[in-house]
């Protein structure tokens, strides 16, 4: 996973991943991948959310992600991933991501 | 007196100074215990949460309320939940990670550290698969998540092992009191001894070394290290304490609230929206 956060240095330029419809009022917000607390999404373009709320994105080309401070859910057309604090785990990089809850 | 006024201005305005709550902003701390064991802590919101074998429970109502959606919205294939007993092993972990992965004072597992450092035992899953129906869409998919939070009062079935599901998004996390920030210091102190330097101990278990995916001596290390001081400051027992202060006030202040939440669970686990 370590690997996977150091892809921020080409998130910025990365054109696989495609951000969406943030359909929900809630606090949940993308920010800058800064701070080991935020969730990571790793990816092309690894992209990183704090705090507490239900969003929905369109995430594409995700392989992994790490929970930092924070429990929720993952989900994705095929899946819905209940994660814990202070968690890595794999993605499949074809299945898009099209909502997240941060706890 | 130019000088005087310039000093006062520089002191306001140091960094923390206007973070930094007065101590009679603090709430008075009961009985400070000594504790050198995850298992003594206890909360004051505890009982307005549900165990962890009722969040299993709840989980299995916001996915059939979910299941029942997709069905409705003519979605012929069926969702697969993951192994039970795995679920239930994440949920009982979600509900001690209120003190073995504090939000205030970080990990606390004496049980676990000289093997694990600041990771999962294999026996405690960090995370858990249910597989969603293929022939799903994406509006259908995030409909039926919703519809499942619905059954929930719009909240997901972990949600409810956190304090922060409570009312009001739960008691404040106190890592900016005094007492806190004093034992926090000499916690700092310790670990300087041991050779480890961290602002503070969420830092040191979300130290960006741990990602990989096999524990490191070096995690190892510093887990216990980090776990040895926290028993010699006691940095546990005040951070349980202080917590409890601020608890106490909370639920003294959202009392009603706190009831009627607990009976709206109560009746989620019986099918009671």
């Amino acid at each position: 996973m370590r690997k996977l956060k150091k892809t921020i240095g080409v998130a910025a330029t990365a054109a696989a991943l495609t951000l969406t419809g943030i359909a929900s009022a809630n606090a949940i917000n993308r920010v800058d991948c800064t701070d080991n607390n935020y969730l990571w999404l790793s990816s092309a373009a690894t992209t990183c959310w704090a705090n507490a709320g239900t969003v929905n994105v369109k995430l594409f080309g995700v392989y992994g992600f790490s929970t930092g401070q924070n429990a929720g859910t993952i989900v994705s057309l095929h899946r819905r991933q209940v994660f814990s604090k202070n968690g890595v785990g794999n993605w499949d990089k074809n299945d898009t991501v099209t909502q997240l809850t941060i706890n | 007196m130019l000088a005087m006024a310039s000093m006062v201005a520089l002191t306001a305005c140091a960094p923390g100074a206007s973070t930094r709550p007065s101590s009679e902003q603090e709430p008075p701390l009961g009985a400070v215990a000594k504790i050198e064991s995850s298992s003594q802590v206890k909360r004051p919101t505890d009982s307005f949460l549900p165990s962890a074998q009722q969040i299993g429970i709840l989980d299995k109502v916001s996915m059939a309320a979910a299941e029942g959606c997709f069905v409705k919205n003519g979605v012929t294939g069926t969702a697969k939940a993951g192994n039970p007993a795995e679920a239930q092993a994440f949920f009982n972990g979600l509900v001690a990670d209120r003190t073995i992965r504090s939000d205030l004072w970080g990990f606390f597992d004496e049980r676990t550290v000289k093997t694990y450092g600041y990771s999962r035992p294999a026996s405690v899953p960090g995370t858990i698969t249910e597989q969603l129906p293929p022939d799903s869409s994406v509006d259908v998919t995030r409909k039926c998540m919703d519809e499942g939070r619905a059954a929930l009062g719009g909240h997901d079935a972990d949600q409810f092992a956190e304090p922060k599901v409570l009312p009001a998004g739960g008691p404040k996390v106190p890592s900016q009191d005094s007492r806190y920030r004093a034992v926090v210091d000499q916690w700092k102190s310790c670990m300087n001894e041991h050779g480890f330097t961290y602002e503070n101990p969420l830092a040191a278990m979300l130290d960006r070394r741990w990602d990989g995916g096999t524990v490191s001596g070096e995690q190892i290390a510093t887990a216990t290290a980090d776990v040895q001081c926290k028993v010699a400051t006691n940095l546990v027992g005040v951070g349980a304490a202080v917590q409890s202060a601020y608890d106490q006030q909370y639920i003294v202040s959202h009392r009603s609230e706190l009831d009627a939440f607990a009976a709206a669970w109560d009746g989620y686990l019986r099918g009671v929206r």
